[in-house]
């Protein structure tokens, strides 16, 4: 592993989108009725152990991962199993709990300081249904509890619009994360800490608990896994777990209280002026109850790599952020002849470039889908060094081994590539499917 | 305007899957988003998108042509009166600009969208804008004289051989245009010779050629003890006369100094890459300072060039900053929009000096550098990939 | 009759490659000679001429002779009775066609090395009786003819506006403008002609295909 103290990724990618959420914390109540989401759980299968109308408690198992049997996720609230919501061809969806705050959480042992053992560590961590919130690369999979991680990244910032920032809470959380590191010292002695250098906060305290990284870049150029591309020197690191702070905050908590920690940092944007902010929610709360439906499309996560969320108003387990983006079609007449001083624009072919106005974030795709024509912008932006064009055509031309030879594994799906791109080739989403598919291969 | 767009959208179902005119739906998704922009919404998980499209990279090409058009026009009539020896009025000048031009640009387009509809209709895609930028490049590599059924049968195997036969815009390897123009160029080379290039209307209807050489013509026909330059200036030609372009040429490549202005337009809208062209002008200028040193008493004289001619001369310009940087037949990777842009210098000055028969070399270079691109791309990326740290299964 | 030919395994060898497997078009063999000698009409159908007696006769040889050729040196005996018919082909020319014999110059040798004529050999000849091979031979020298003439045909009318050198294009033509197209002269038009013609022929057999 390399260690500089600071990574700057040369990619120049400033475009600037309207609804930052103030900086504000708010706490919610619990609310009436919560719902555990596999939304955003990829490569879950998943074994009820409960059913409708049972009496779960704060912490108690609702199902298991199939191919991970000791990977389960817990409720976050006491409450009775209203409701289990199946999607097409009877996949799970989301299991709905109407809370009944007087049932008493379950208790787990209190481990008032770190288990001394990797083994220890990870059988405390599966006890408590926390394992669920680890993601591995390159496939962003939930890892095998058997395995050792090379190494592990911890998400201090998540920069892509628009997630919390550690900074809005940070007194509250810090020692939970001197904690949470504390606790995974002892899984795996490299542990890198990501932050974003243009974000004020101290690091000194955790500096000589982990490798501490400042990633000067845009957008979300510091995801882990372009943290790991620009730090890794060898191959072993291809497989490196993150987490990211919340992460820390929750095992930190869970194990210290002896109560399954169900409170998270989440944001909302692009909804009103006063309701976008960060807040404090139980997991799984009943969205409606702070921001009802509205004419906009909602997402579960930013605007880059978010889920355009369905009918379903529970926050899906793992999701931090909810953007609402502007779905209304605006008609004018030539639109490519204008000069566009406020359309949201990465190239100087609008004067959106110079002038980066912050551009209300809208679904409008801008064009139409057209053939690559070898502009290369994609290539200009792309985190990892990744040429997205040449990598497509061989995804295209279903020569994986090719495209894993130029770097398909390294991409982090961000994006960022597909945003750019004139002729609206989702890029991303072809990566994002080829790696899935060739994940769903080496697991078969 | 709103209205307009109503009407439009409520004439989708007649054209989407199932209605009465489902195969022309290529020319009513054109017709909607030509003037109203695409409606789509974005769908996976990127939920945003640039407002950069294809049309709007198009159009900037095409606002970046209009100065040469615009000189072009005025060019061909300038030089009809100086032909023909008579006084006439700037008006007058434009007028005779715009009689000739406009049915040449006219076919282009005409010609050139029937192929771009036809196949958009039977291969059920939508029709590509890129046409409309190879619509108008093809004409302005013309000569004047050039009769219009040329025209229609070079733009025809400009789009369907250079474009459509390997599956449309994005797909193809070479640039259209310039192979619209290479085919004319060998089909009916007595008519881009370099020789008879000012459009003089005789009692018939065609236009017959009037003689009066190109600087490359010159400098091609220039022999033995004469040096070029003395024979440019002979006939009239200084480095300025090339810079503004008031002398006989294809239509829209006389005036080098247009180029320029088209060429900041593209590279201030990031529409075309400066490497290519920065990397053209100096394969000119180190091959001809080359050739330059290789001149004696038994040489041709067209080696002794300087390379300030080499660059003003001809469609050196108009090629590198137009044609030279069409993306699509361009490489993608900076390095190799480099090579490639050297490769076109290279080129395009050996095969105007060692090969007299091709005075004008630009097109032949663009073409055969085009043809390299892909190989070259190649090469920076398994270059590029070896640098990578493995990241395999 | 005609039912019980068109039944027959001949005919089904015949007519193969005059259409579907056509060796220049679809199986893109032989096509340096079809650059090379379709600028007029009348030298393509002299050396389609040639190029199907020689294929008719080594197949049908060749294919006599398959029993008794020993395996490890099959390619040389091949080659010589290619060689010999070639040169027997080359010789006739040359005696009773000298001016086209001239203009084809080396391309009547070099039908040795055509590769349809091994191809054919090696596929089909070594693996069947003489009798179908001899109707392999000639449909697969026609289906060569038929293309090498309508290229021949097409080159010949653009590039000089005549048809067996004789001019097929009305003066009046000429004289509203009209001008012969270079570009048919150069071997390069024999490419594209070619290849328009297979794509119209793959776009024909697909769509045949899907319809079946
Ligand atoms: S290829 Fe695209 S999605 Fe993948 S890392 Fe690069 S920019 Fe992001
Ligand atoms: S941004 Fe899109 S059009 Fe441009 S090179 Fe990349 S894939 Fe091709």
């Amino acid at each position: 592993m390399k260690k500089p103290e600071r990574i700057t990724i040369k990619k120049v990618f400033d475009v600037r989108f309207k609804g930052e959420p103030s900086p504000e914390c708010r706490v919610l109540p619990v609310s009436p009725r919560i719902g555990v989401s596999l939304a955003n759980l990829p490569s879950i299968k998943p074994k009820l152990v409960v059913a409708e109308s049972d009496t779960v408690v704060q912490g108690q198992a609702l199902f298991y991962d199939k191919t991970n049997p000791h990977v389960y996720v817990h409720a976050p609230v006491s409450g009775t199993v209203h409701r289990l919501v199946y999607g097409p061809r009877r996949q799970l969806q989301c299991i709905e709990i109407a809370t009944n705050s007087a049932l008493p959480p379950l208790a787990f042992e209190r481990l008032l300081t770190p288990p001394t053992s990797a083994a220890d560590t990870k059988s405390a961590l599966l006890e408590r249904g926390l394992w669920a919130y680890w993601r591995q690369l390159p496939f962003n999979t939930i890892p095998r509890p058997q395995d050792t991680p090379p190494a592990i990244v911890v998400q201090l910032a998540n920069p892509e619009p628009f997630h919390p920032r550690l900074s809005a809470v940070l007194p509250r959380v810090a020692n939970d994360i001197t904690a949470g590191l504390r606790i995974l010292q002892t899984l795996c002695p490299t542990i890198i800490v990501v932050a974003d250098a243009n974000e004020s906060i101290n690091l000194d305290d955790w500096s000589d608990m982990a490798q501490v990284v400042r990633v000067d870049a845009d957008f979300n150029h510091c995801s882990p896994g372009a943290a790991i591309y620009h730090l890794k020197d060898s191959d072993t690191y291809n497989h490196a777990w993150y987490c990211d702070w919340q992460f820390l905050v929750k095992i930190a908590q869970t194990f210290a209280t002896g109560v399954y920690a169900n409170q998270s940092y989440i944001t909302l944007s692009g909804y009103s002026d006063t309701a976008d902010a960060h807040y404090q929610v139980t997991d799984g709360m009943d969205l409606t109850t702070v921001a009802p439906p509205i004419a906009k499309r909602m997402v579960w996560g930013g605007l880059f790599s978010g889920i355009a969320a369905a009918e379903s108003f529970f926050l899906p387990v793992g999701i931090d952020a909810v953007s609402w983006v502007d779905t209304t079609e605006t008609v004018s007449l030539m639109p490519f002849l204008a000069l566009g001083a406020a359309k949201p624009s990465f190239t100087r072919a609008y004067l959106g470039h110079f002038l980066k106005p912050f551009t209300p974030p809208s679904t409008a795709l801008g064009g139409s889908y057209r053939d690559c024509v070898s502009c290369g912008h994609c290539e200009t932006v792309c985190p990892v060094h990744l040429m997205p064009q040449s990598l497509l055509r061989q995804v295209n031309a279903d020569d994986t081994d090719t495209a894993i030879r130029y770097g398909l594994l390294d991409c982090t799906q961000c994006g960022v590539c597909t945003y750019v791109c004139p002729a609206k080739i989702d890029l991303s989403a072809q990566f994002t499917a080829t790696k899935d598919r060739l994940y769903n291969e080496v697991n078969a | 305007m709103k209205f307009l767009y109503r009407r439009l959208q409520a004439l989708a179902p007649l054209f989407e899957k199932g209605g009465r005119f489902e195969r022309l739906y290529p020319l009513y998704e054109a017709v909607v988003t030509i003037h109203f922009g695409s409606s789509d919404t974005t769908r996976g998980r990127v939920q945003v998108r640039d407002a950069l499209d294809t049309k709007r990279f198009m159009i900037l090409v095409i606002i970046a042509l209009i100065p040469v058009t615009l000189f072009g026009i005025y060019n061909v009539g300038y030089q009809f009166y100086a032909a023909i020896g008579e006084p006439a009025s700037f008006g007058s000048m434009v007028m005779k600009g715009l009689t000739v031009f406009m049915p040449i640009l006219l076919t282009s387009y005409a010609v050139g969208g029937f192929w771009e509809v036809l196949f958009a209709v039977v291969r059920k895609h939508e029709i590509n804008e890129g046409f409309l930028v190879t619509g108008l490049l093809f004409p302005l590599t013309l000569p004047p004289t050039i009769p219009l059924w040329q025209v229609a049968l070079g733009i025809s195997f400009g789009i369907v051989i250079g474009k459509e036969v390997f599956g449309g815009t994005g797909k193809n390897f070479l640039n259209p245009a310039l192979t619209a123009r290479a085919f004319v160029y060998f089909s009916y080379p007595a008519y881009l010779s370099g020789e008879v290039w000012t459009a003089v209307s005789s009692s018939a209807s065609r236009l017959v050629g009037y003689t009066s050489a190109t600087p490359l013509g010159v400098a091609a026909a220039t022999a033995q003890p004469q040096a070029v330059t003395d024979a440019l200036s002979e006939a009239g030609y200084t480095v300025m006369h090339c810079m503004i372009g008031l002398i006989p040429g294809s239509i829209g490549e006389t005036s080098v100094l247009l180029c320029l202005v088209g060429a900041a337009i593209l590279i201030v809208t990031g529409v075309a890459s400066w490497r290519t062209m920065v990397g053209s002008v100096l394969g000119v200028v180190v091959t001809a300072t080359v050739l330059n040193g290789l001149v004696s008493d038994t040489t041709i004289p067209f080696l002794g060039m300087s390379p300030l001619w080499h660059l003003v001369v001809g469609s050196f310009a108009f090629g590198a900053v137009f044609m030279a940087t069409d993306p699509v037949s361009s490489p993608d990777l900076k390095p190799s929009k480099w090579v490639y842009g050297f490769g076109i210098g290279v080129l395009t000055v050996l095969i105007r000096v060692v090969n007299p028969a091709y005075p004008e070399g630009v097109m032949l270079a663009i073409l055969l550098m085009n043809v390299f691109a892909p190989l070259m791309d190649y090469s920076v990326a398994e270059y590029r990939v070896r640098k990578r740290i493995p990241n395999g299964l | 009759m005609w039912r019980r030919i068109k039944s027959s395994q001949a005919f089904a060898v015949f007519t193969a490659p005059l259409s579907i497997k056509n060796p220049v078009s679809v199986l893109v063999l032989g096509i340096c000679s079809s650059l090379a000698v379709t600028i007029q009409l009348k030298t393509a159908v002299v050396m389609v001429l040639a190029m199907t007696v020689v294929l008719t006769f080594s197949n049908g040889i060749l294919s006599s002779l398959r029993k008794i050729i020993p395996k490890n040196i099959r390619i040389i005996v091949e080659l010589i009775v290619i060689a010999s018919l070639v040169i027997v082909a080359d010789q006739c020319l040359k005696a009773f066609m000298f001016d086209v014999s001239k203009q084809l110059s080396v391309f009547v040798g070099l039908i040795i090395t055509n590769c349809i004529i091994m191809g054919r050999a090696e596929a089909f000849a070594l693996a069947n009786n003489p009798w179908l091979s001899v109707w392999d031979g000639l449909g697969n020298g026609l289906g060569y003819g038929i293309i090498l003439i309508v290229v021949g045909a097409i080159r010949e009318l653009g590039g000089a506006g005549t048809l067996w050198g004789i001019s097929v294009m009305p003066e009046a033509v000429y004289d509203m403008g009209y001008v012969n197209m270079g570009l048919m002269v150069y071997a390069p038009a024999a490419f594209i002609v070619i290849g328009l013609m297979a794509w119209l022929q793959r776009t024909i057999i697909s769509d045949m295909r899907k319809g079946s």
